[in-house]
């Protein structure tokens, strides 16, 4: 909220300054925002008045006006059309700077000479635009300073209230709070009391009691809307971030922002029979003030007449019942509507208004009258009225009660850690006006007052009493000790594992969003798709399926900027519909493109392809210790290549995937033509529990390599090659290295080679040559049996 | 006699002169070999007679003896200049780059998650972790936040049409976790959390450390003491400027939030939020069925972007998602 320093002054005038005022509201919970000065230097600039104007002898558009400021009179060239005989204006004199930088100076106007400028109020930094030059009290003392004759040096202080605080939504509750914090009283404003004129009443019917606890309204009969609302009164609303609409809508708005009370003003004459406070019916329409038409639904609660819909009760009013220049004859409103009634009408209607903004959370029950009582003086007061009594529909039963809550100052002590005495907690209360009794040495009795929505529990009065105290009054203290978690694993230690050992093989860590483009979700996944009722963009509207569309996009941002090798990894969940149920699945996810390392002398380099992407897998099972048979299947998997795609298990169960990006999904991931490859684990118990190492004693007898190399069918998988000769269980046989594969030239079509190492090694005695020799004899036929695999060399 | 001296002489002079070890080889067969010219003086001492033979022998002797050391000590020297020679020939330039291959690195939120982790750890928090797509009574409910309540409004929330919701913060893994356990509680949970905005400040995606602790006898001067420990330590600062304000959290009753006080570039101090905190609602506790008379205890919350970005100095919040190798590779532990 925003609001003239010297308003609140006027309320209460604490010792101290701009400054200080803004830490003390910061620190009592009212943050502040910022301080402005409510007007820029305007030295230079008086009061001053016409008192004569000619036309310019050369110019239609233009007047000669000779200028009263006070000290003599000077003449002045104006092109404004309000410019006229005994106008009180702003003079910018010889010299003065305006906001625009602008230095005023004596000059030549189509001949004429003119000695300043009279001035607009967007041209002082005062509006944002304005018709005519500014039009000031006649009253004023001319010659006076423009900033003193209209309270220019003043701060404009913008504080952020949270939700609870309601109550601080005016001048007089932002007073309050400043009086207790500085244990003041407040002024005493004077409203003076307004005599009814006349008797004439509109009828009020309110059938959704609950909803609209009290009605206020009145009739004024007889009202001069076109006069202009007084200089005073159009500043404080424009420092209060109000726009000046007419003198009734502006007392309205004025009311609300020094009492807290929104009220509405109706065109009487555009009112049939009577008001009704009631609910929507059926799909009724009502034009805003703003010119939107809204249909409304039928739980909003309406400001109706006999005919139909006027206002959208505590929200916006109506357009077509509206106060303008043409109204004559006024009626005002000023109730009391239940929070939870007005809460969300405003969004739902795509509507946030001053009025819905405080009545979702809270205006005091109390106040309609005495808002409605100020509002009709001050419409008096500058716009004549004949004024009829208030008809006030009320039912006390469905006003907010205040229950008097008890407070036991023991648990004061204990819950904030700090002592705090009965006498300092009912001072304390008593400032922010609860109503406190005594109960016994512990307990009080404290009734909160009715503009109070968030004192409901004996803990809200704890918050504040801490809060008047000063919450850097309290000392810090040590947690208690507890015996912590004994084994200390945690999940996110294996996580953080995966993470570093991911880095270790050259990955950067990337996070990208959750949620995506509907085609990203369809690439790699057939099912349902979680979608987002109010997304941000299409472009970010569905739940990710998969984490490659984000990793990819991300590498062919960095592909785009120069790099020639990209190694992403993210951990983060999928958002699958699987039989209908929704799963939140955390995996981790990898992309792998470009050079194998970076381009640098000394080394050729290549692409990077499956194998380098299955080696970092490899590679990371075995630094995590992770036991368990690590496999690799061929397998298909939407949007993957079909011939360079495989599922990965760890004993025997499913761990992810791992392929080779189908040319198809290229382009819609913004990839050129290359070889991207992406990989999916599981994070899940099987990869992240692992046991303990255990050591193992290596034979101290010597090892003996015996090299193969044979012929097979160019389907046969390397892997059922291996699996075949393990099967054998030969007890000496430590390792298989695979270390040649070759097809082409000197190997028949449809046949490759393949060159295995196989490492001997027994651990009771040196490997005798006839062993050696039976042990490859038995592989060798193996292979033949097998495989029909040709030996070529041994 | 001065025939030999004159052979010694030849033979130093033809040895130094050689450049290689076939050159050195060729001067031991002229001198040594069995013709060579010293060998025939030996055989020339059969001529003299017995009383000039041993004084004329021991002379020759001598003379084949220094031809002899001379040819080995150039043998030395030529193979050492040929080691000299090939190890210069093999120079390299030490100032050309080493081979290289990338660097991997952690994000920062990573990075930052861990540490903030770490911390907590030291007093007995665990990692709690909760579902990201959430219902209305986990995030809202649950936390004190009925329909309706203004607090929704600040919240942003991304909603499906089956009326389950994007969790706005961590703290329904709070609720989640006094579900299942009872007290005394102790955790962090570190995680996603989404809300419906998105500019230079904003993110529609961010990450949040929410923390509880139930106990007995909790209360709000241990909060204070608990953050302003951990605010030390992240920063790395034990004379960091801390300050806590009232403010208002539905699930919480006091709240505050805690500011930091940090200079800028030009060095003045400004005061920023990085927290917010307070005790946790007697509602909430109903909510989640424990006893409000026996236990009661307090929750905190951070911006972890935001954390990172004041702990580094990441001065646009979008560069978090960019995933630009150029961002990431700024960071290590």
């Amino acid at each position: 909220m925003k609001f003239s320093e010297n308003w609140l002054r006027q309320w209460v005038d604490p010792q101290i300054s701009t400054e200080e005022l803004g830490q003390q509201l910061t620190m009592a919970g009212l943050e502040l925002d910022g301080i402005e000065p409510a007007a820029p230097d305007l030295t230079g600039v008086v009061v001053a008045r016409i008192e004569s104007v000619s036309p310019h002898p050369d110019a239609d558009k233009l007047q000669v006006c000779q200028v009263n400021l006070g000290d003599g009179t000077r003449q002045i060239v104006c092109g404004a059309d309000n410019a006229r005989t005994g106008l009180v204006t702003a003079l910018a004199t010889e010299r003065a700077q305006l906001p625009g930088g602008l230095k005023i100076k004596a000059a030549k106007l189509r001949g004429v000479e003119s000695f300043g400028m009279l001035c607009a109020a967007n041209e002082l930094g005062l509006d944002e635009d304005s018709d005519g030059i500014i039009e000031l009290n006649e009253n004023l003392t001319i010659g006076m300073s423009l900033m003193e004759a209209l309270d220019l040096n003043d701060a404009v202080l913008d504080i952020d209230l949270t939700p609870n605080r309601s109550d601080c939504l005016s001048i007089e509750g932002v007073a309050r709070e400043v009086a207790a914090l500085n244990s003041l009283a407040m002024n005493v404003i004077d409203m003076p009391e307004i005599k009814q004129d006349i008797d004439e009443q509109f009828a009020i019917t309110v059938n959704s009691q609950q909803d609209c606890p009290r009605y206020c309204g009145r009739v004024l009969r007889d009202v001069d809307t076109k006069v202009r609302t007084p200089i005073w009164m159009q500043e404080r609303l424009r420092r209060g971030g109000i726009r000046c609409i007419n003198i009734i809508v502006d007392v309205c708005n004025y009311v609300m922002l020094e009492l807290g009370q929104p009220m509405h003003a109706f065109d009487l004459g555009k009112l049939s029979q009577e008001i009704t406070v009631r609910m929507a019916s059926g799909s009724e329409k009502l034009t805003l003030l703003d010119g939107k038409q809204i249909t409304l639904s039928e739980n909003s609660l309406v400001i109706a007449d006999a005919d139909k819909a006027l206002a959208l009760a505590g929200v916006m009013g109506g357009e077509e019942s509206a106060v303008t220049m043409e109204t004559q004859h006024v009626f005002l409103e000023s109730a009391f509507f239940n929070p939870v009634t007005i809460a969300g009408k405003a969004r739902e209607y795509g509507l946030h208004t001053e009025s819905s903004h405080r009545f979702e959370r809270g205006v005091d029950p109390n106040l309609a009258m005495r808002a409605i009582q100020r509002a009709t003086q001050l419409i008096k007061q500058y716009a004549g009225a004949r004024v009829g009594p208030v008809s006030e529909v009320a039912n006390d039963n469905n006003l907010p009660q205040r229950e008097p809550i008890t407070l036991s100052i023991s648990k004061v002590s204990n819950l904030l850690g700090v002592e705090a005495t009965s006498l300092e907690v009912i001072s304390i209360l008593e400032d922010l006006r609860c109503a406190v009794q005594q109960v016994d040495a512990d307990q009080i009795l404290v009734t909160p007052p009715s503009h109070r929505f968030d004192m409901q529990i004996d803990v809200d009065l704890v918050e504040e009493v801490a809060r008047l105290k000063g919450y850097q009054q309290f000392p810090t203290q040590s947690l208690p000790v507890v015996a912590t978690n004994i084994s200390g694993k945690q999940k996110s230690d294996s996580v953080f594992a995966l993470q570093e050992g991911f880095s270790a093989l050259g990955y950067n860590e990337a996070v990208t969003f959750s949620f995506t483009e509907q085609e990203h979700c369809h690439l790699f996944y057939e099912g349902d798709v979680k979608q987002l009722a109010n997304p941000i963009s299409t472009a970010l509207s569905n739940m990710r399926t998969s984490l490659w569309p984000g990793l990819c996009e991300a590498a062919s941002y960095n592909l785009k900027r120069q790099h020639t090798a990209v190694k992403l990894f993210e951990i983060g969940r999928k958002y699958l519909i699987q039989s209908g149920l929704l799963q939140q699945t955390e995996v981790l996810a990898g992309v792998v493109v470009g050079d194998v390392a970076p381009r640098q002398w000394g080394l050729a380099t290549r692409s990077m392809d499956f194998y380098d992407a299955k080696g970092d897998i490899e590679q990371l099972m075995s630094s995590l210790g992770v036991a368990g048979l690590l496999e690799f299947r061929a397998h298909s998997h939407l949007g993957l290549h079909t011939g360079k795609t495989a599922q990965i298990l760890l004993d025997g169960q499913p761990l992810g995937v791992i392929g080779a990006l189908h040319p198809n999904v290229l382009k819609p991931l913004g990839l050129a033509k290359r070889e991207v490859l992406v990989f999916e684990l599981k994070i899940d118990g099987n990869l992240l529990d692992k046991s303990p190492s255990r050591f193992e004693l290596w034979s101290k007898y010597p090892q003996v390599r015996r090299d193969l190399t044979f012929t097979v069918s160019a389907e046969t998988a390397a892997q059922s090659i291996l699996d075949a000769i393990y099967a054998l269980q030969i007890s000496e046989l430590q390792d298989i290295v695979i270390f040649s594969v070759y097809q082409g030239e000197g190997v028949l079509q449809g046949a490759k080679s393949v060159s295995l190492g196989l490492i001997l090694q027994d651990f009771s005695s040196t490997l005798t040559e006839q062993q050696i020799e039976q042990t490859m004899t038995n592989i060798i036929s193996l292979l033949a049996d097998k495989f029909d695999a040709e030996l070529r060399s041994t | 006699m001065c025939e030999l001296d004159d052979l010694l002489k030849t033979a130093n002079q033809d040895i130094v002169a050689t450049t290689d070890l076939r050159e050195l080889e060729e001067l031991r067969v002229r001198y040594l070999g069995k013709k060579g010219l010293v060998t025939e003086q030996l055989k020339a001492l059969g001529k003299l007679s017995a009383e000039e033979r041993p004084a004329a022998g021991q002379r020759v002797n001598q003379i084949k003896q220094a031809i002899q050391s001379a040819l080995e000590s150039r043998v030395s020297e030529l193979e050492e200049a040929a080691v000299a020679e090939k190890l210069k020939s093999e120079t390299i330039d030490v100032t050309l780059p080493g081979r290289t291959s990338s660097v991997g690195t952690l994000h920062p939120v990573t990075i930052t998650l861990r540490r903030i982790e770490k911390l907590f750890q030291r007093h007995g928090f665990e990692v709690a972790d909760g579902p990201e797509i959430e219902d209305d009574f986990h995030n809202f409910e649950a936390l004190n936040i009925p329909p309706h309540h203004p607090a929704r409004a600040m919240h942003d929330t991304f909603y499906f049409d089956d009326g389950l919701l994007l969790r706005t913060h961590t703290s329904s893994v709070q609720i989640r976790t006094m579900e299942n356990s009872s007290p005394p509680i102790r955790i962090i949970a570190p995680g996603r959390v989404y809300r419906c905005d998105s500019d230079i400040t904003h993110s529609p995606m961010f990450h949040q450390v929410e923390g509880l602790l139930v106990d007995i006898d909790i209360n709000f001067a241990q909060l204070k003491g608990l953050v302003v420990e951990f605010l030390h330590a992240f920063f790395e600062n034990d004379q960091l400027g801390i300050r806590f304000r009232p403010s208002y959290f539905p699930f919480t009753e006091p709240s505050a939030e805690v500011d930091i006080e940090w200079h800028d570039d030009a060095g003045n101090s400004n005061w920023l939020e990085v927290m917010g905190c307070g005790m946790v609602h007697p509602n909430v506790f109903k909510q989640v069925g424990i006893d409000v008379n026996k236990f009661n205890g307090f929750a905190f919350g951070l911006g972890v972007e935001r954390l990172a970005m004041l702990y580094y100095g990441v001065r646009d919040l979008r560069m978090f998602y960019e995933n630009d190798l150029r961002f990431l590779r700024q960071f290590t532990i």
